[in-house]
C-alpha cells in the first residue's frame, strides 16, 4: 500500500516536469492537451523559383533572406531568420547571397485520382499550389480541401531554436543570461563562504563586549522581512551608481548571511579546542588557525552552504527585477519571466526556454545529490 | 609578466578610444514597427559614430515600472517612445526633460504638427515630447447592411445612403438595424464602446471638461459628462442591454464582428483601416464624422491619440538623443518610414492603410503617395480621416491621466451594466481621480525636509558614539583579553558593517521615510502619520484586501505545506529499496525556480479544457460525474489563490529531509511500547509521532507562515507584473508595496506598508509562540 502511494505521489509530483518537456517538443498544431505523442510535419527541401530563399553572409552574421529589389550597393533583401530581426530590410552585395532550398511541408493529395504526395508551396482563396514529388518542377493546383499534411511521430526541436533566436541581439542567443547567472552564483558562493566562516569563527571562539547582544541581533535579522529594507537599500545602491549592474546582486553577500553564520557557528562550537590550542602552540595565528585547521574540518557543511547559495542565487528573481534593465546584465530567472510574459500565447517556445532554465540546476542536483540530501539532515541535526 | 598585461590593457583601451562610438539607448520601439526600425537604421548609417541600442523590454513594449526605476536609479534610456497621453503623468513627476530649449534653437514650429498632437505633449507651459503618430476616431458604417435594410430605414424616416449625424439619429438607426431571435442578437446596430471611443468621445463632443482650468479638481461628475454617459447606457439598452451586447460581441473569439458584417456601425480608430484592408477585402464600409449631440454645437467632433518621443531626466547622451528625435520626426525620417512600410505591405501582397503622421506636411505626403494603391474604400476613408485630424481634440494633459482612464473605464462598466446609476458611477470615478490629484498637488501645507546633511551626519555620529563606548569597555580588559576582543571584532567586522549599512540603517531609514511623502525626483515633505492614516482610511479597501488575500494564502498554505511534507515523509521513512530515488524525485520540484514553476503551472491550469491539462481531466471526471464546471483558475477571482496554493504545494518537498531526520530521531522504544499496549497505527501516530515531532512541526509552521506572508514571486509572474489578478485576488502586501515603491516611487507610503507587514508578521508569530504552549511537546520539559 505504501509502495503504491509512493509511486502514485511521485508520478503526480513529477508529472508537470514531464508535461513541460513534452510541450516543448510539440508543434503548434499539437498544443491541445489531449495530444500525448508529439508529431512533426514532414518537409522536403525545395528550390522555389517564385520565392527564392538565400543565405546571406554579412560580416560575421549569417542570415536567411528573401530578395526584394535591386538597390544601390547590391540587392535589398528582407530578413527571414534570425527571428529577432525578421522583417527588417537591408542591402547586401549580390556576391554575399547564395540560394538555398526551402523546407516546405509535405502533403498528401486525395483528389479524383489516386493519392499522391506533393510539396505545398502556398494556398490562397481555397486553392493550394503544389509540386508533386513524381513530377518535380511541374506546378499543380488543387483545392485545399483535398490536401492534408503528412505528419509522423517525432520531436520538434524548433521550439528551442525559436526561443533562443527570438532574444535581443545583446543576449547572444541566451549565452549572456547564462553567463550572468553563473557569474552571480560563483561570486555569491565565494563571498558567502569567505565572510560567513570569518564571522562565525568570530562569534564562536572570541569573547568581546556585546558579543551575545550582537548575536541576538543577527538572529533577529532572520525574522526581518526583506520588504522593509528594500527601498532604502535601493537608495544606497543608487547613490553608489550601482543600478543596472550586477553588483547589488552579489556585493551584500560579502557581509554574510545570518542563517549560514548561525549554522557554521554551531558547527564550530562542536570542534574541540585542543586542535586550535595545538596550532596556537605551533605558532599559527588566529587567521591561520581558521583557514588551515578549522575550515578543512567543516568542508561538508561548506559544500552544502555552497549548493544552497547556488540554488538561491540562480533562482533569485526579485533582485534582477528591481535592479537590472539592460539585456546584457539580465539573468536567466528574470529573462524567463520576460520571455513568458512576452510570448504568453506560444506555449512551445516558453516551455522550451523553461526547460533550458532548469538544466543547470538539475545537472547540479544530480551531480551533488548526496551532498544535497546530507545538507538537509545537517539542518535537522542543528535544530537543537 | 606584468608588462605584458600593461601592453594588452593599453591596446584594448586604444581600441576603445579609436572605436569612439557613442551609444544611444532607445526604449519602447516595437520590433514589428517596420517603419521606425528602418528609420533607426537610416539614422545609424548617416551617423556612424553613434550606436543605437533599441531595447524592447518584456511584454513587447515599455514597462512603466522599469522606466521609473531606471530614471530614479540614474540609468535611464536616452530616448523613449511611448503613448503620448502618458507624457503629462511623467512630466508631472519630474521624470522627463523639457525640450523647449532645443525646439526654439532648431526653429521647430509647433504649428507644423496637428494641434491635438502638439497640445498633448505639453504640460504646464512646457513641451516634454515630440509627437510621432496621430490617430483619430471616426464612425465606421457597413454600407451593405444599410442598403439591405433600406426599406426598413426609410419606413423609420432615416436615410439609407448616409450615416447618422446626431445622437438621436444614431439611436434610431441602431434600433432599426438591431435584430435578435430567441438565442440572442443576430445583428447589432451600434455598441457605444465597441471599437475605441470610451467616455472621452461622447463627453468631449458635448463640450465637457474633465478637469478644472487649474488642473487640480476633477470635474468628471459634471452634468455634460453625465449626459454623455447616460447616452452610452441608452445606446447599449437599444441594442438589447450591456450584458447581451457584450456577449454577442465576444461570441466568436478571434473574429471581429464588424469585419464579419454582424455589426452595422462602430466608432473606432483609423488604425482599424489596416486590419480591414488585410482581412476584410469584400466588406463595403465607409467612414464618417462621429455623431454629435443634437442640441450642442461647440463640442469637439472627435479625439486624437498617438505616440511621441521623449528624453528622460538624467539621460546620458542628450545631444545625440535630440538629434535622433529630430531626424525621426522630420519629413525626411517620415519618408524613410513610409517607404519601408509601403514596400513591406506590397511584398506581403496586402492592402494597406498608412498610420498618420503628426507632422502635417509628412502626413500629406504619405497620403498622396499611398493613394496610388487601388482600394477606393480606403481612399475615401482616408480623406474622412484627413478632414478629422485638424479638428480633433486631445485629452487634457494631467498628472492623473492614467488614473482618469482607469476610472472612466470602470464608470462605463458600472453605469452601462446597471450596477450603479450613472450619477453614482461618475461620483465614484471623480473621487478616485480627485484623490490622485490631491496627492500630487496637495500636501503643500506640509514642510519640506532637507535630507542632505542629516542623511550622513546622524549615522556617523551614532557610529562614532558606539565606537567610543566600545573602546571604553575594551580598555577595561586585561591586555590578552583586549587583544582577543579586538581580533574577535575584526573577524565579525564584515557582518557588523553589513548589519549597520544593510539592516539597521535601512530599517531606521524606512521608518523615517514612512513619515514623509517623497518620490525621489521631487523634494520630500514631512507628513507625520499621514501615510499610516491613508493605509487604514482612504486606501483601506486595497490594503485590507491585500492582507485578506495573504492571510488566506498563508493560513491555508502553511498548514497544508506541513501536512503534505509530513505525509510524504511518513511515506518515505525507512530504508526500503529505492527510497533514495523517490526522495530525490519528491525533492526536485522544490529546486525549480519560482518563475519557472509559476509559468509551468499557469500553462497546466489554462482554463480552457483541451488546452490546460488539469481542466481537460476535470471536464472528463469531476464535471462529468458531479457537474462541477471546470474552474477558471488564474483567470477567475475565486480560483486564482487556490492556483497559487497549488503551485506552492508542488514545492513542498523542500522540507522533506528535515521531516525525515525528525522522524528518525523518535526513539524506537516508544513505538515498541505502544505496540505492546495494543495501539493501532493511527493511535501510534497521534500519541507517539505527533507529540515527538511537534517542535519540528511548529518550526515549519512558523517559518512557512512567515514565508507565505511575504508572497511576491508567484503572484507577480502569474500576472506578468501587469495587474493584481482578476478582481485584485492576487494582491498581496509585498506586491502592493512593490507596485507603490518601484512603480510609482511613493517612498513614504511603500515604507509605511512595509512596516505594517513587519508588525503583522511579528504579532502573528508572537501569537503562534503563545499558542505553542498548548500543543507543542518538548521532550526535555518536565511536567
Amino acid at each position: 500500500m505504501r509502495r503504491f502511494l509512493t509511486v502514485l505521489g511521485g508520478l503526480v509530483v513529477g508529472f508537470p516536469i514531464f508535461w513541460m518537456l513534452l510541450t516543448s517538443f510539440k508543434e503548434d498544431a499539437d498544443m491541445s492537451s489531449l495530444v500525448w505523442v508529439p508529431q512533426v510535419t514532414e518537409t522536403r527541401p525545395v528550390f522555389d523559383p517564385s520565392r527564392p530563399l538565400y543565405r546571406a553572409s554579412v560580416g560575421d552574421q549569417t542570415m536567411q533572406v528573401e530578395a526584394v529589389q535591386p538597390a544601390p550597393g547590391g540587392i535589398r533583401v528582407r530578413i527571414v531568420q534570425p527571428i529577432s530581426r525578421r522583417g527588417a530590410s537591408i542591402v547586401v552585395p549580390a556576391s554575399a547571397l547564395r540560394e538555398i532550398p526551402r523546407d516546405l511541408p509535405l502533403v498528401a493529395v486525395k483528389g479524383a485520382g489516386p493519392v499522391y504526395q506533393a510539396v505545398l508551396l502556398g494556398a490562397r482563396n481555397g486553392q493550394s499550389s503544389l509540386l508533386p514529388l513524381s513530377a518535380p518542377g511541374h506546378r499543380v493546383s488543387a483545392p485545399s480541401s483535398e490536401v492534408t499534411q503528412v505528419r509522423r511521430f517525432g520531436f520538434n526541436g524548433h521550439n528551442y531554436t525559436d526561443a533562443l533566436d527570438d532574444l535581443p541581439p545583446e543576449a547572444h542567443h541566451g549565452a549572456t543570461y547564462l553567463l550572468n547567472s553563473l557569474l552571480l552564483c560563483l561570486l555569491n558562493i565565494a563571498a558567502t563562504l569567505a565572510s560567513c566562516t570569518m564571522v562565525a569563527y568570530g562569534f564562536a571562539r572570541f569573547r568581546f563586549p556585546g558579543r551575545d547582544a550582537l548575536f541576538l541581533c543577527m538572529l533577529g535579522t532572520m525574522m526581518l522581512p526583506s520588504a522593509v529594507t528594500l527601498l532604502p537599500t535601493f537608495m544606497i545602491f543608487r547613490s553608489l551608481g550601482w543600478i543596472d549592474t550586477l553588483l547589488p546582486l552579489w556585493a551584500p553577500a560579502l557581509t554574510g548571511n545570518a542563517f549560514t553564520i548561525f549554522l557554521l557557528r554551531q558547527f564550530f562550537r562542536t570542534i574541540p579546542t585542543d586542535v586550535e590550542d595545538a596550532a596556537w602552540i605551533d605558532g599559527c595565528g588566529r587567521w591561520c588557525t581558521l583557514t588551515r585547521v578549522i575550515v578543512p574540518q567543516v568542508k561538508p557543511a561548506l559544500m552544502v552552504v555552497a549548493i544552497w547559495t547556488f540554488a538561491a542565487a540562480w533562482n533569485n528573481f526579485m533582485g534582477p527585477l528591481i535592479y537590472i534593465s539592460s539585456p546584457d546584465h539580465m539573468t536567466v530567472a528574470y529573462a524567463m519571466q520576460l520571455f513568458a510574459g512576452d510570448r504568453s500565447t506560444d506555449p512551445g517556445p516558453v516551455m522550451a526556454f523553461a526547460t533550458l532554465t532548469l538544466i543547470p540546476i538539475a545537472v547540479l542536483f544530480v551531480a551533488c545529490q548526496r551532498t544535497f540530501m546530507r545538507g538537509l539532515s545537517l539542518q535537522a541535526e542543528n535544530k537543537d | 609578466m606584468g608588462l605584458r598585461w600593461l601592453v594588452v590593457l593599453f591596446a584594448v583601451s586604444m581600441a576603445a578610444v579609436a572605436a569612439g562610438q557613442r551609444t544611444l539607448v532607445l526604449w519602447g520601439v516595437p520590433n514589428d514597427d517596420h517603419g521606425l526600425q528602418a528609420c533607426i537604421q537610416a539614422f545609424q548609417q548617416s551617423h556612424p559614430d553613434i550606436r543605437v541600442e533599441a531595447l524592447n523590454l518584456g511584454a513587447g513594449g515599455l514597462n512603466p515600472q522599469k522606466l521609473m526605476t531606471s530614471i530614479v536609479g540614474r540609468v535611464p534610456p536616452d530616448v523613449i517612445y511611448q503613448d503620448r497621453f502618458a507624457v503629462s503623468d511623467w512630466a508631472a513627476r519630474n521624470a522627463f526633460q523639457p525640450l523647449d530649449g532645443d525646439i526654439a534653437r532648431d526653429g521647430l514650429r509647433p504649428g507644423s504638427f496637428y494641434a491635438a498632437a502638439w497640445s498633448e505633449v505639453r504640460f504646464g507651459d512646457r513641451a516634454f515630447g515630440i509627437p510621432y503618430h496621430i490617430d483619430v476616431r471616426a464612425l465606421y458604417w457597413n454600407r451593405a447592411i444599410f442598403r439591405r435594410e433600406a426599406p426598413a430605414l426609410r419606413a423609420a424616416g432615416l436615410d439609407p445612403d448616409h450615416a447618422p449625424r446626431t445622437w438621436s439619429a444614431l439611436l434610431a438607426y441602431s434600433r432599426v438595424l438591431t435584430h435578435a431571435n430567441a438565442q440572442g442578437i443576430t445583428q447589432l446596430g451600434f455598441a457605444p464602446n465597441y471599437g475605441n471611443s470610451w467616455l472621452y468621445l461622447y463627453a468631449m463632443s458635448s463640450g465637457a471638461r474633465f478637469f478644472s482650468p487649474d488642473g487640480r479638481h476633477s470635474t468628471l461628475d459634471s452634468l455634460l459628462t453625465e449626459r454623455a454617459l447616460a447616452f452610452m447606457k441608452r445606446g447599449y439598452d437599444v441594442g438589447g442591454g450591456y450584458q447581451r451586447v457584450n456577449e454577442f460581441l465576444a461570441s466568436s473569439p478571434g473574429d471581429d464582428p464588424f469585419e464579419e458584417g454582424k455589426v452595422a456601425m462602430k466608432i473606432d480608430g483609423d488604425w482599424t483601416l489596416n486590419d480591414l484592408a488585410r482581412r476584410a477585402p469584400n466588406l463595403d464600409f465607409a467612414l464618417s464624422t462621429p455623431p454629435r449631440p443634437d442640441d450642442i454645437r461647440g463640442g469637439d467632433p472627435t479625439w486624437a491619440g498617438g505616440t511621441c518621443f521623449s528624453i528622460p531626466i538624467g539621460a546620458r547622451n542628450r545631444a545625440d538623443a535630440w538629434q535622433f528625435i529630430r531626424f525621426v520626426t522630420s519629413r525626411q525620417g517620415w519618408q524613410v518610414a513610409a517607404d519601408e512600410q509601403l514596400a513591406w505591405a506590397r511584398a506581403a501582397g496586402q492592402g494597406y492603410a498608412p498610420p498618420r503622421a503628426a507632422l502635417i506636411a509628412a502626413d500629406r505626403t504619405n497620403i498622396r503617395s499611398y493613394q496610388t494603391e487601388a482600394d477606393k474604400r480606403l481612399d475615401k476613408a482616408e480623406s474622412v480621416v484627413g478632414s478629422l485630424l485638424p479638428v480633433a481634440a486631445a485629452r487634457p494633459p494631467s498628472v492623473a491621466e492614467q488614473v482618469l482612464f482607469d476610472a472612466q473605464s470602470q464608470a462605463i462598466d458600472e453605469a452601462c451594466s446597471g450596477a450603479t446609476s450613472v450619477r453614482a458611477a461618475l461620483l465614484n470615478a471623480q473621487a478616485v481621480v480627485q484623490r490622485s490629484l490631491d496627492e500630487a498637488y496637495g500636501g503643500t501645507e506640509f514642510p519640506l525636509v532637507h535630507l542632505g546633511p542629516s542623511l550622513w551626519l546622524a549615522p556617523l555620529v551614532a557610529i562614532a558614539l558606539l565606537f567610543f563606548a566600545w573602546g571604553r569597555s575594551i580598555r577595561k580588559l586585561s591586555p590578552p583579553r583586549r587583544q582577543e576582543a579586538i581580533q574577535g571584532s575584526l573577524f565579525v567586522g564584515p557582518w557588523l558593517f553589513g548589519f549597520a549599512t544593510l539592516s539597521l540603517g535601512p530599517v531606521l531609514a524606512s521608518l523615517a521615510y514612512s513619515l514623509m511623502q517623497w518620490n525621489v525626483l521631487s523634494p520630500p515633505r514631512w507628513v507625520g502619520l499621514a501615510n499610516y492614516r491613508l493605509m487604514v482610511g482612504a486606501d483601506a479597501s486595497n490594503v485590507g484586501h491585500a492582507y485578506a488575500n495573504v492571510l488566506w494564502l498563508a493560513g491555508f498554505g502553511a498548514p497544508l505545506g506541513v501536512v503534505t511534507g509530513l505525509a510524504v515523509a511518513l511515506l518515505l521513512r525507512g530504508g526500503s529499496r529505492g527510497v533514495t530515488f523517490w526522495r530525490a524525485a519528491y525533492y526536485l520540484p522544490s529546486l525549480v525556480p519560482a518563475v519557472v514553476a509559476t509559468v509551468l503551472w499557469a500553462w497546466l491550469l489554462a482554463p480552457t479544457p483541451g488546452i490546460g491539462l488539469v481542466n481537460t481531466v476535470w471536464e472528463v471526471t469531476l464535471d462529468h460525474w458531479f457537474h462541477w464546471p471546470p474552474p477558471g483558475w488564474l483567470s477567475a477571482a475565486e480560483w486564482a489563490k487556490p492556483a497559487i496554493l497549488l503551485m506552492g504545494l508542488w514545492g513542498a518537498g523542500s522540507g522533506l529531509l528535515l521531516w525525515l531526520a525528525g522522524l528518525d530521531a523518535i526513539p524506537a522504544v516508544l513505538y515498541e511500547a505502544a505496540i505492546l499496549d495494543g495501539a493501532s497505527a493511527g493511535r501510534r501516530f497521534w500519541s507517539v509521532t505527533f507529540p515527538q515531532l511537534s517542535p519540528v512541526i511548529f518550526f515549519n509552521l512558523v517559518v512557512g507562515f512567515i514565508g507565505s506572508f511575504q508572497e511576491f514571486d508567484r503572484p507577480y509572474v502569474a500576472t506578468a507584473g501587469g495587474s493584481f489578478g482578476p478582481g485584485n485576488s492576487l494582491l498581496t502586501p509585498v506586491y502592493y508595496l512593490f507596485s507603490n515603491g518601484f512603480g510609482y516611487f511613493r517612498m513614504g507610503y511603500a515604507s509605511a506598508l512595509a512596516w505594517s507587514v513587519f508588525a503583522v508578521i511579528f504579532l502573528l508569530t508572537f501569537a503562534q509562540f503563545g499558542l505553542a504552549r498548548l500543543w507543542v511537546y518538548y521532550e526535555g520539559d518536565r511536567k
